[in-house]
């Protein structure tokens, strides 16, 4: 049979019409793919942007930080119905606790957001930027970074130091192994002192971080560090930048004015999707709106603190029906809240800063700064022995009583000491730990997927 | 025989043209008659050829032992030269041939039936037809008959249990819910386990819309060497469905209805109001709390099974309008459905248009299309969830009996001891609509280069745009009220459109040897689009859009696309009839993969040996059909995201900034470079018998699949800062056993019996997942209790294993697996599988004269269910109301109680994940009985009508099982790969009655 030449050509031409090469390259619509993006400023804020993000989820400071603050101290009951929440306040933790597995994850989801601004936009041309903008973007990532892995060490000890971009699956890159506690802290002052460098004196917006931000968390990492001459320094450089405390106490959690000059740093929300859900867990109705087992009970040790005419008390819980709950939140709004949680307050630097002082020595200016703090809660100067250890206690339950409910409680007692932890809970919960359950177990999770992993003592 | 083979060829061989009655006009009779040898004292035979409607068009009409042979045209008339004693056989596709011996008489009328055991049908396979006797691959199909006039929402329905290797999972009665299909098991973890649906040759999204009454015929290609033609979008098998085309004869009208009642298949036993009191004060009681009181003072005993299901009304109407000329054929048809669900308000509605036609322009050119519009609209309740999240079910099941459904001012009361919804306020307290819109249309053109080379292109679209609403009313419900009502819109919108290309090539290389050569190319594109938009605080609840809500709190919009090109090419080789050999190449390229690694090749082998037509098995004539087959072949996956090889910043993680939502980009997913298609290799062996006068046919197959290279959605360390990421890794192999048989025992004038039998055996096992175990279906207050495990297979159930009750504390014992003492979370283990043994189904059909009775019974045996509504029902650690098998709970005087303690808050755990959870969920079904009526002709010619069937049919009214749930036809998580039957509060199953009746004028 023949076949004519034209047929050949027809058939080809008829089989191949639709066929080019570039058909199949589809480049993503709505998302965007990493070659392309950091091209102009807007791009880089807009990943930044993420990093902050980042702070807000429930495994974060959206109830996690506040759970580990509080619920592992003696100020709070774990309160709800979350078996994982239970372990943590009774000190049984299993490594496949839902509560210390999924934080973990979520603060290294933030360090690889805060490493991917710092790799990616520090390749980027400068002319790109506003003045020191791309500076400034440097710096808040290099903050968040810092104050992450300051959580991380301090929860979970040696932990795996990632501060590169993550973009391989190789897993030799993947298997992270622990870093001891003293190179991360390394890390952690390497990059808040970079941060401190670069930040502005006045943060570009009212909820970012600030040069008194990066200074106020290297105070607090060198305080843990009992590194006191710096704790001088850097609270110091802090009261040059102009905050202050509020005249009245309750005007910091009253969410009216969440702007104050108080405030150093804070994790933010709007409300609706931007929204906080930890006052709807813990908040009685009507400040709520349902009405189910609360989160984070205040023990009654906690709310024994407040005596005398301490104005703190108020603005800290509240009682319904015989029942007490912590409230310095507002608005549950149906886990859709606007209130804020504050990180880095005024209040906290001054009482870092008498803590330090009186440990070089300055007695009598951390007196002074104690009484700040102790005149704006309604209560008398200080009145007690004057000896170092004396006003060391004295500023310690200070801090308990300014900062109570806030997340700090734990860290206060954990960098005291083992003994010091041990007492407060026989005190308050009536229940006694070992030393290793200073430290959460590392997430079983984790260890399944990383063989270079090990597991902390104990668990 | 050569020329009889060559007229054979014409109805056999695979062709592409949808066309199903071959127009056989242009065929060049001189071929048959130029031989002239055998002509020796012929006569002129004339006749006609009809079916039970009229005329056959291109019947083949063959002299055995000659050359003769010629077709029938339009009229079914034909004319053939043959000798007093000659065999004359007469072949239609679909039909039994039959042959006659010439007598005195040169008038031979023939009247063709239907083909029983459908050996000589036709089948379609990939780009082409084949007759079922020249199939060498495995493929099973069903006709029009096991799809029409049965009450099914979705064509898929029609495959339970009538196709050996096809499991449908249907996992809840709820109206139009979605189905799913597996084919020869499940062979992939994270890549889709669907397979490729193609409606008249265009590969769809899906089937939804589909109206089941225009189906014709379903294919089914199994194995890998049928499916290779379709490589990449094949690994899961692929169902080829036909609708109905009108045929060159006769104009018909057809209309045909059914309506009926649904009824939920059953109702669980659950407290009374005295022992719902006495059970709650037990519990608290053992807890060390105080005891509660009825605050209505015992007035109520509501059954909130009697309050929230309802018979349903179905009802179904199809008028269908078909015919044609010589030149031209149509298929017009509309349809409408409407299903209520046994829980108002749940709905489901369909309208359905269709328009099928080929039109001749000339000798060579031919053009047709296919067209359909459906929109189908769906109210739907919330079902697979604990009452706490708005669960209907659980609702219905766990609300104390002591309160009324709805109190004297019109409020509906909760839980009077925590604050959870009633069952009545939670579905009149929320509404979930959707409405889609479907386009599928096809329009092609066919033109006849040579008489044996066709080109063919083909193109088509698939376009759907949806809706859905969800509307929470801002009074009904304590969460409607706290939101101030919520309205959520969506809009999706997808458009698929594929162009195909094909050229045909058929060449007698020998007298023996007959070639068939086809290449083709396909090329498809998508591009999907969706919006939504969040309102919340309403004033009322007359409008119910976001719109209308005083503040919209979310809204967002997503596009995505991908795109295929494929090249493909099969050669077939038929040796004397006997010895069939295929031979398929593909090579296709996606979009979804890395740059690197976009394309990929398939190929596949088949051949088939009809011992049957061997000399030495010639004496054995009651042997109508032996054949022996084999089939090796590898296909592709790619049904995962469209970008999954990008390194992707994805929007979201915003932040206030100054007051503002800040928008922002946050990295998303890790680039993979490497991404590549998921593979699957399998092997295929079959045989086919008819015997008797094909009065008992039977095939049986074993296959083995392996699944390398698996698109598996690998679980990565935290610290990189992302928890999975799509990588090729790991390994599953699928292999399995199936039979099927046609058997017809009985075949007198007025009687008949067949029989139809098939049964299902498929062994899956995970070979390789790159280590470490992959959970899932996580139960509230259980953790996940589905685990994937190396060595094992899919569907594993994973928890504690449950001894028994301790009859001094009334807590259950739990096995200490690890034996080191304490039971703690080492010691849980695998307790089940949702994998059956085996399926099977087995019909009877029995005729008498126009009556009909069909029975068809259909079975799973040894899948396991993990029953966690049970656990919601026997846990006795709430204030949710419980089974009644938990008044035989242990107590200090019940020590051999078959239930544990009752304590508020479950201290000791009891209710953990655990083998208590886990049941047998084997079945047996009725699945349907109908009992039919065809009027005989007086009544006919009376009422000017050429057909009247009348029937009744049941469906699911009865199911043989052990399972104390529902219904053992269940899957809270539909047909998810890892965490399969779990039964969750699911909308129960339902059983059907139903009146219909199809006339043709």
């Amino acid at each position: 049979m023949k076949i004519n030449t034209y047929i050949y050509a027809l058939i080809s031409a008829f089989l191949f019409i639709a066929c080019s090469d570039d058909f199949i390259d589809k480049e993503p619509f709505t998302q965007v793919s990493t070659s392309n993006l950091y091209q102009t400023q807007e791009d880089a804020e807009a990943v930044l942007i993420s990093c902050y993000d980042g702070l807000q989820p429930d495994s974060y400071y959206g109830f996690d930080m506040l759970v580990y603050g509080e619920v592992r101290s003696d100020n709070c009951f774990a309160g709800g119905d979350n078996a994982a929440n239970f372990q943590i306040d009774n000190f049984n933790i299993n490594p496949t606790n839902a509560v210390i597995t999924r934080s973990f994850s979520q603060m290294y989801s933030a360090i690889n957001r805060a490493n991917t601004v710092l790799n990616r936009v520090a390749q980027m041309d400068d002319e790109l930027f506003d003045d020191g903008r791309k500076e400034g973007i440097l710096g808040e990532a290099l903050f968040l970074r810092g104050l992450h892995y300051f959580n991380l060490v301090r929860l979970y000890g040696d932990v795996p130091l990632v501060i590169t971009e993550t973009t391989s699956l190789d897993p030799a890159e993947l298997n992270v192994s622990r870093t001891s506690q003293e190179e991360v802290y390394n890390q952690i002052v390497l990059d808040l002192l970079d941060a401190q460098r670069l930040l502005p004196d006045v943060p570009v917006d009212p909820e970012r971080a600030g040069k008194g931000a990066a200074e106020a968390l290297l105070s607090k990492v060198y305080l843990t560090l009992e590194d006191y001459p710096n704790v001088d320094v850097w609270t110091e450089a802090v009261m040059r930048r102009g905050f202050g405390l509020q005249t009245r106490f309750d005007n910091l959690f009253n969410q009216e004015n969440k702007f104050n000059n108080e405030v150093i740093f804070a994790v933010r929300y709007l409300g609706d999707v931007e929204g906080n859900v930890f006052p709807e867990l813990v908040l009685p109705t009507p400040e709520a709106a349902f009405d189910f087992i609360k989160f984070n009970k205040p023990t009654p040790n906690s709310i024994n603190q407040f005596v005398g005419s301490d104005n703190r008390a108020a603005s800290s819980f509240v009682r319904r029906n015989g029942e007490s709950f912590i409230y310095k939140w507002r608005n549950g709004e149906a886990f859709q809240s606007a209130d804020y949680t504050i990180v880095l307050r005024y209040a906290d630097v001054l009482l870092m800063r008498a803590e330090a002082l009186n440990q070089i020595n300055r007695t009598g200016d951390a007196i002074a700064l104690l009484n700040r703090v102790r005149t704006r809660a309604g209560l008398p100067n200080y009145g007690g022995q004057i000896d170092p250890a004396s006003v060391d206690a004295a500023i310690f339950q200070e801090r308990r009583l300014e900062l109570m409910y806030e997340g700090h409680r734990w860290f206060d007692l954990k960098r005291k000491g083992f003994a010091t932890v041990a007492e407060a809970l026989d005190t308050s919960k009536d229940i006694s730990i070992s030393e290793f359950e200073l430290l959460l177990p590392i997430p079983q999770t984790e260890l399944d997927r990383n063989p270079n992993l090990t597991q902390n003592p104990g668990y | 025989m050569n020329d009889e083979w060559n007229a054979f060829r014409k109805s056999d061989i695979i062709t592409t043209n949808s066309k199903s009655d071959v127009d056989f006009s242009n065929d060049h009779n001189d071929d048959y008659t130029a031989n002239d040898r055998n002509n020796f004292k012929q006569n002129i035979i004339k006749g006609k050829v009809t079916d039970s409607n009229g005329p056959l068009l291109g019947a083949t009409i063959i002299v055995l032992g000659s050359n003769n042979g010629t077709t029938t045209d339009i009229d079914g008339t034909y004319e053939i030269m043959a000798s007093t004693g000659d065999q004359i056989r007469f072949s239609y596709q679909g039909y039994a041939t039959q042959v006659i011996t010439v007598g005195n008489d040169t008038n031979i009328d023939v009247v063709m039936v239907p083909s029983e055991n459908r050996l000589d049908q036709i089948v379609v396979i990939g780009y082409g037809k084949s007759s079922r006797r020249k199939v060498t691959t495995s493929i099973s199909s069903i006709d029009q008959e096991q799809v029409e006039d049965k009450p099914f929402t979705s064509v898929e329905q029609a495959l339970v249990g009538t196709v050996p290797g096809v499991s449908v999972i249907q996992p809840s009665g709820s109206p139009g819910a979605g189905v799913s299909v597996r084919i020869r098991g499940t062979n992939s973890i994270s890549a889709g386990v669907e397979p490729l649906y193609i409606i008249d040759g265009v590969q769809v999204l899906n089937t939804q819309g589909l109206n089941p009454a225009d189906v014709k015929s379903i294919d089914v290609l199994k194995d890998a060497s049928a499916l290779a033609i379709y490589g990449s979008r094949a690994s899961n098998g692929v169902v080829l469905i036909t609708t109905k085309r009108g045929s060159s004869r006769e104009s018909v009208i057809n209309f045909s209805s059914y309506v009926g009642e649904d009824r939920v298949v059953n109702t669980l036993p659950v407290l009374n109001s005295q022992q719902y009191i006495d059970y709650l004060n037990i519990s608290l009681a053992n807890a060390g709390l105080e005891p509660v009181t009825d605050p209505f003072g015992f007035q109520n005993n509501t059954d909130w099974q009697k309050e929230l299901y309802d018979p349903a009304f179905i009802q179904n109407y199809q008028i269908a309008f078909s015919g044609g000329s010589e030149k031209s054929n149509y298929y017009l048809s509309g349809g409408y459905r409407n299903q209520e669900g046994v829980i108002d308000p749940s709905e489901f509605e369909r309208y359905s248009l269709r328009f099928n036609g080929d039109f001749e322009l000339n000798d060579k050119f031919r053009v047709g299309t296919s067209m359909a519009l459906t929109r189908t609209e769906s109210a739907a309740i919330s079902d697979n969830a604990r009452v706490n999240q708005g669960g209907v079910v659980l609702s219905a099941l766990q609300t104390p009996p002591t309160i009324p459904v709805q109190n004297a001012d019109g409020t509906y009361p909760l839980n009077p001891y925590q604050a959870l919804e009633n069952p009545i306020a939670l579905v009149r307290g929320q509404n979930l609509e959707s409405l889609t819109y479907k386009i599928i249309s096809n329009v092609y053109g066919e033109y006849d280069l040579l008489d044996n080379l066709k080109l063919k292109s083909s193109f088509s679209v698939d376009l759907n745009a949806a809706k859905v609403d969800i509307f929470i009313d801002p009074f009904t419900t304590g969460n409607g009220r706290a939101l101030g009502g919520q309205a959520t819109n969506q809009n999706f919108d997808e458009l698929v459109w594929t162009w195909d290309n094909t050229i045909d090539y058929n060449l007698k290389a020998t007298d023996d040897l007959d070639l068939s050569f086809l290449l083709g190319t396909t090329a498809q594109e998508s591009k999907f689009e969706s919006s939504f938009l969040v309102g919340q605080g309403f004033t009322n609840a007359s409008v119910q859009t976001a719109e209308a809500a005083s503040e919209a709190i979310d809204v967002g919009a997503a596009e995505s696309g991908w795109a295929n090109i494929s090249y493909f090419t099969r050669v077939g080789a038929d040796y004397k009839d006997k010895y069939l050999l295929n031979a398929t190449l593909r090579r296709d390229g996606s979009s979804r993969f890395g740059a690197n690694n976009r394309y990929a090749t398939y190929y596949a082998a088949s051949a088939a040996w009809l011992i049957s037509e061997e000399t030495f098995l010639e004496k054995y004539d009651w042997m109508d059909l032996v054949k022996l087959r084999y089939g090796y072949g590898t296909l592709g996956n790619q049904q995962i995201g469209d970008f999954n090889s990008f390194g992707l910043y994805s929007p979201g993680g915003s932040y206030p900034i100054n007051g503002q939502i800040a928008p922002a980009f946050f990295p998303s997913q890790i680039e993979n470079r490497d991404l590549t298609w998921e593979s699957t290799e399998g092997h295929n062996i079959g045989l086919d018998l008819a015997l008797f006068d094909r009065r008992l046919s039977f095939t049986a197959e074993a296959y083995h699949k392996r699944t390398y290279d698996l698109l598996l959605n690998r679980e990565i360390p935290t610290t990189s800062g992302f928890s999975n990421s799509l990588q090729n890794i790991g390994e599953m192999v699928n292999k399995g056993l199936e039979f099927s048989g046609t058997a017809i025992p009985v075949q007198t004038e007025d009687f008949s019996w067949t029989l139809n039998a098939n049964i299902s055996i498929n062994r899956n096992e995970v070979k390789d997942i790159g280590g470490s175990p992959i959970f899932g279906g996580g139960v509230p207050d259980q953790g996940n209790v589905a685990i994937i495990r190396e060595g094992e297979p899919i569907g594993n159930f994973f928890g504690y294993v449950a001894e028994g009750i301790d009859p001094n504390t009334g807590n259950v014992i739990f096995s200490d697996i690890d034996g080191n003492g304490i039971v703690n979370e080492s010691d849980r283990t695998i307790i089940g599988n949702a994998l059956p043994d085996y399926t099977y189904g087995i019909s009877n059909t029995f005729s008498y004269k126009g009556l009909e009775l069909f029975v068809f019974f259909q079975g799973n045996q040894g899948q396991e269910i993990y029953n966690a509504t049970r656990f919601e029902l026997e846990n006795q650690s709430s204030f949710k109301n419980q089974s009644t098998t938990t008044l035989d709970r242990w107590t200090p005087e019940n020590r051999d109680g078959t239930v544990p303690i009752a304590v508020f808050g479950d201290p000791a755990q009891n209710g953990r994940a655990s083998s208590r959870w886990v049941e047998d969920g084997s079945f047996v079904k009725l699945r349907e009985i109908t009992l039919s009526y065809n009027l005989p002709p007086s009544i006919l010619d009376y009422l000017n009508v050429s057909s009247f069937k009348v029937y009744v049919q049941g469906r699911n009214l009865y199911t043989w099982t052990g399972y104390s749930g529902y219904d053992p036809e269940v899957s809270r998580d539909g047909g998810s790969t890892i965490s399969s039957n779990i039964d969750y509060g699911t909308y129960p199953q339902v059983k059907s009655v139903l009146f219909g009746a199809n006339l043709n004028f």
